[in-house]
């Protein structure tokens, strides 16, 4: 009698324990689970390609970015001061992000070539804004508001002069 | 009884496999830290033989050796922790390894096992090396600061006398210590702690000095090869086009019908000249690799391009040249490694 019931209840702890188990491990499960009143809280959110390389981080803070040679520079100060969202190629390396800094209190949009970044689209705390675009020639276009409205362009080097007060 | 010790068994059992599952889960979901790691990428290779074979690190900690012909990379260790350069120690089999936030890490080659680590507070080298008689080890840190340890005394710090002169560390030949400011090369002797020359240079970047004190820097997409003794700029090359594989295109008939030469499954796009990664002297050549995937072969004497060598699927990040001076070794940002014979002459 004994014996038989400790095989019912063997058994019977078999099944749950089975059951138990597939209930963690099947995939579809987690996939089913409905989130759509949930909020989600995180410190970040990393998309990885087929090869597992970062592509899309959306974080606070952002880590450092990597350079083509293979290896990391403190750009931005160990442990990362900027937060938002940064960009990587299929090599890893950062190609423009949209973020704001702990240090200034700036908003900036930004877009980078492989070696260096080539855009900035900036907001300032106190109310002042910049656009900018530059290439290694020296050529660049300068927009900026602040106490007044700037437009500086840039070939080679040189300053082009731009006429002021067009319509006086 | 039995029967109750049996299930309170079953039971522990299932409570215990059950953790088990959900910590698997919960480390499935969760990653300890945001990085902006490319985990394939190979950060750097040493030859740690004549040729053939090399060591090999990764951002994502691995360092495996890798010889020429195998397939399979073999791992010697997972330090946990990106590795941005490597160092061997052919007396000691030691590899040091420089890591992002665990200063450097010595390992032992045969072992795999971490001998010691090496703090470095707060920052991390980006060069590293044994002296010519592995006797010393030397890194230096982000900020600037020099370190010189003792292999022997089981990498005893060496305290650095006052009167070392500025810049980095660049090699250590026996007593000699060659180190690279922006405006000058010092040697300085080490025991005698005087410096014994100093050769100005107008040039920064500097990747690699050959004998002669011959210098070779890389500014974005411009190598340039100074001569020293003279103060003087011999060279300067640039990659003259992007190789780019015909597949980019549609093919080899496209790219024909649309005018291009094609060359060994490339044609050339002259409209690019990328920025150069790396460039290193052979023993009358010199070699540069670059984010266009390629590297390019040069006459040391006359600065004529002689070859170019395609095939890597990704920026070409480091080359090394054997020390024979027969084989060349490049890593690029996809996890590629390429061994290349090259003319020792």
């Amino acid at each position: 009698m004994k014996s038989k019931l400790i095989s019912i209840a063997s058994i019977a702890n078999m099944v749950f324990f089975l059951f138990y188990l597939f209930a963690f491990t099947k995939k579809e499960n987690q996939a089913t689970i409905n989130f759509e009143d949930k909020v989600l809280k995180v410190r970040g959110i990393v998309v990885v390609d087929s090869l597992g390389i970062e592509r899309v981080i959306v974080g606070a803070h952002l880590p450092e970015p990597n350079f083509e040679k293979g290896y990391r520079i403190a750009a931005r100060g160990k442990g990362g001061s900027v937060s938002g969202v940064m960009l990587y190629d299929h090599e890893g390396q950062e190609r423009g992000g949209y973020v704001t800094d702990d240090g200034f209190g700036n908003a900036f949009l930004t877009l980078d070539s492989k070696t260096s970044q080539q855009m900035l689209l900036l907001a300032e705390p106190q109310g002042s804004a910049t656009f900018k675009l530059w290439d290694r020639s020296n050529n660049s276009v300068n927009l900026s508001v602040g106490d007044e409205a700037v437009i500086e362009l840039t070939n080679k080097g040189k300053k082009i002069k731009l006429h002021e007060n067009e319509n006086k | 009884m039995k029967m109750k010790t049996s299930s309170s068994i079953i039971i522990i059992l299932i409570i215990f496999t059950s953790l088990i599952e959900v910590k698997a889960q919960k480390s499935d979901l969760f990653i300890p830290k945001m990085t902006a790691v490319n985990p394939v990428s190979y950060t750097d290779v040493v030859f740690i033989a004549k040729k053939d074979t090399v060591l090999v690190s990764t951002y994502s900690g691995r360092i495996s050796k890798i010889i020429k012909g195998v397939q399979k990379e073999m791992v010697i260790s997972q330090l946990g922790d990106e590795i941005y350069f490597l160092s061997y120690n052919p007396v000691k089999k030691h590899i040091a390894a420089s890591t992002l936030e665990n200063g450097i890490v010595i390992v032992n080659e045969k072992s795999g096992k971490t001998v010691l680590k090496l703090p470095l507070i707060q920052t991390w080298s980006l060069r590293i090396g044994y002296s010519s008689d592995s006797k010393l080890l030397f890194a230096n840190d982000q900020r600037g600061n020099k370190f010189i340890w003792d292999v022997n005394t089981n990498y005893s710090p060496v305290i650095l006398p006052e009167t070392i002169p500025g810049g980095l560390i660049y090699s250590i030949e026996k007593n000699i210590i060659t180190l690279i400011s922006a405006k000058v090369i010092t040697k300085y002797d080490f025991e005698t702690h005087t410096t014994i020359q100093e050769i100005p240079i107008s040039v920064s970047r500097i990747t690699d000095i050959d004998d002669s004190n011959n210098i070779l820097s890389v500014d974005f997409n411009v190598c340039k090869l100074h001569n020293t003794k003279d103060n003087k700029e011999l060279f300067t090359f640039k990659h003259p086009s992007w190789l780019r594989p015909v597949e980019s295109i549609g093919g080899e008939d496209a790219a024909r019908t649309n005018g291009l030469v094609v060359k060994n499954g490339y044609f050339e796009d002259p409209n690019y000249q990328m920025a150069l990664t790396s460039a290193k002297f052979g023993r009358n050549k010199i070699f540069t690799s670059g984010i266009d995937r390629s590297i390019r072969i040069w006459d040391k004497n006359t600065g004529q391009l002689l070859n170019s060598l395609t095939g890597h699927k990704a920026t070409v990040n480091k080359i090394k040249v054997s020390m024979d001076n027969s084989q060349l070794v490049s890593i690029d940002l996809k996890g590629g490694i390429k061994f290349w014979s090259i003319d020792s002459d």
